[in-house]
């Protein structure tokens, strides 16, 4: 349906630029302005692409996190706390499977990535070497890429 | 506003007379606390007095809370450091509770100059004036060299030599990263890498703690005429300041904080100092300090989404982590 919210968004910085701003002398309130204009120009540039942008980050987060419960569990006396963990990632992964699906709304994307961050943060402090964190540093590392190119504006980076 | 601080001052001064407030305007700039700027007039035993003044309050959310800054520390710094050669704006009132303007406040000197428009030297700026500011940029030595016991600056905290002054740092910003808006593996292992490798330090140091362009006013003549924000100082090792004033997140044009290569920086802090600059506590402080702009980034942006705060600067820095992550991947090597 039109106007779509891109149409808003690009209707919202028009009027913003051309009619509030010109009134504005106050030199916070221009200050502030000119962050909104770029917070705009973020939202205008991904607002479309945020539930394809959780869902890539829900797999990645998955599959390292379901290499690492394999993991832990080929592991002979494995201590309680790192059983524990173990345990907790594949009760995530078992609640992740259930809610998966193409019409999963984006706030449950979101939340779910969240707990699976929270794991894998843990995860990560709990590794005795550089071995175990191999596999989360792979994901991070790719997954920081795709961070850098989500707050890219155009030829701007953050 | 005007009404409040009216009130304020009338209480801090009880023999002042025809107290009057002129000009009272929100500054633009920082995104740690409110900044407004004004005039104040009165007149005590038969004589004119005129100040022209800078409010800084606390905000309703922010990028740092409690723990990392506070305004009767700031306050109790910046009177200390009226009797050192140090550049730093006078400090007049404070209001530590809040109790007349709403929330934690102090009144300081409105000193002249300019800001840099960010965190880094103007890349347009004639190399003359720019060599004039780094010049006076190293006088960070002279900070460094004050007497803080003598300026009573012990309620500080001081911490013992040897790496209580680099846990105390790291416990700090740990802290303030634990009230994030979302977690963070790098971080995770950042920290980690941080609780393994605290350097030992000899001496102990009045720090700045925020100690970069941006937080310093200059003049056309290349004379830095006072070094702001002083929240966040404390006392630790002198290499943290040198650390977060060389991280990358800073440079324009390659340069640290837009001012000189940061080898530079180093030899000429070295030479000013007379002390040797221990390159691998400058590297520790670097990688917290990206850490540390990691955490204040994403408090603010948690403040901003939960809407504590309506300050815009809060929600856009959330987009800077990336960028400091990356600085930290490289750093570590992970």
């Amino acid at each position: 349906m039109r106007p779509d919210i891109g149409d808003f968004l690009r209707g919202v910085k028009k009027s913003l630029a051309e009619v509030v701003f010109p009134t504005l002398t106050d030199p916070f309130a221009l200050e502030q302005s000119a962050f909104i204009m770029l917070a705009l120009d973020h939202v205008l540039a991904r607002w479309d692409k945020a539930s394809h942008f959780c869902r890539e980050e829900n797999r990645g987060l998955r599959a390292v996190l379901a290499e690492a419960a394999a993991r832990l569990s080929g592991e002979a006396g494995l201590p309680k706390n790192a059983a524990g963990l173990r345990d907790r990632i594949q009760d995530r992964l078992r609640k992740e499977e259930v809610e998966d699906g193409a019409d999963r709304p984006y706030e449950s994307l979101r939340d779910g990535n969240a707990c699976l961050r929270e794991l894998l943060a843990e995860l990560v402090g709990a590794a005795s070497g550089e071995e175990q964190n191999r596999g989360a540093r792979a994901f991070m590392k790719k997954q920081l890429e795709r961070e850098r190119e989500w707050v890219r504006v155009g030829e701007f980076v953050w | 506003m005007e009404e409040k601080l009216s009130a304020f001052l009338k209480n801090q001064m009880p023999a002042a007379a025809d107290l009057s407030i002129r000009g009272l305007q929100r500054r633009p700039g920082g995104a740690s606390r409110e900044s407004w700027a004004f005039e104040v007039a009165w007149r005590e035993n038969g004589k004119e007095f005129n100040r022209s003044c800078i409010l800084r309050r606390d905000p309703t959310g922010s990028v740092m809370e409690g723990e990392q800054t506070n305004r009767s520390l700031e306050f109790r710094v910046l009177k200390a450091l009226e009797s050192t050669p140090v550049p730093a704006p006078k400090a007049y009132w404070l209001d530590s509770a809040g109790k007349w303007l709403e929330r934690p406040s102090l009144i300081m000197e409105l000193v002249g100059g300019q800001p840099t428009p960010g965190p880094t030297f103007p890349v347009g700026e004639s190399p003359e004036l720019r060599a004039k500011i780094g010049a006076r940029f190293v006088n960070l030595a002279e900070l460094h060299r004050a007497d803080w016991q003598a300026l009573d600056l012990a309620f500080l905290g001081a911490p013992s030599v040897g790496t209580e002054p680099a846990a105390r740092q790291v416990d700090l910003w740990e802290m303030a990263y634990r009230n994030r808006l979302e977690v963070h593996p790098i971080l995770e292992e950042t920290f980690c890498w941080l609780r393994r490798n605290l350097p030992a330090t000899d001496r102990i140091a009045l720090v700045h703690g925020d100690y970069r362009s941006g937080n310093y006013l200059y003049d056309e003549t290349g004379r830095i005429t006072a070094m702001l924000d002083w929240e966040t100082a404390h006392l630790g090792d002198p290499m943290e300041d040198l650390g977060w004033a060389s991280m990358k997140f800073w440079n324009g044009a390659g340069l640290a904080v837009g001012l000189m290569p940061r080898a530079e920086l180093l030899r000429r802090y070295e030479n000013e100092s007379g002390k040797a600059v221990d390159e691998k506590r400058v590297f520790f402080y670097e990688v917290l300090g990206n850490a540390k702009m990691a955490a204040i980034a994403l408090t603010g942006a948690r403040a901003f989404s939960e809407g504590t705060t309506s300050h815009m600067l809060h929600g856009i820095m959330g987009l800077l982590v990336p960028r400091l992550l990356e600085d930290l991947v490289d750093q570590l090597r992970l």
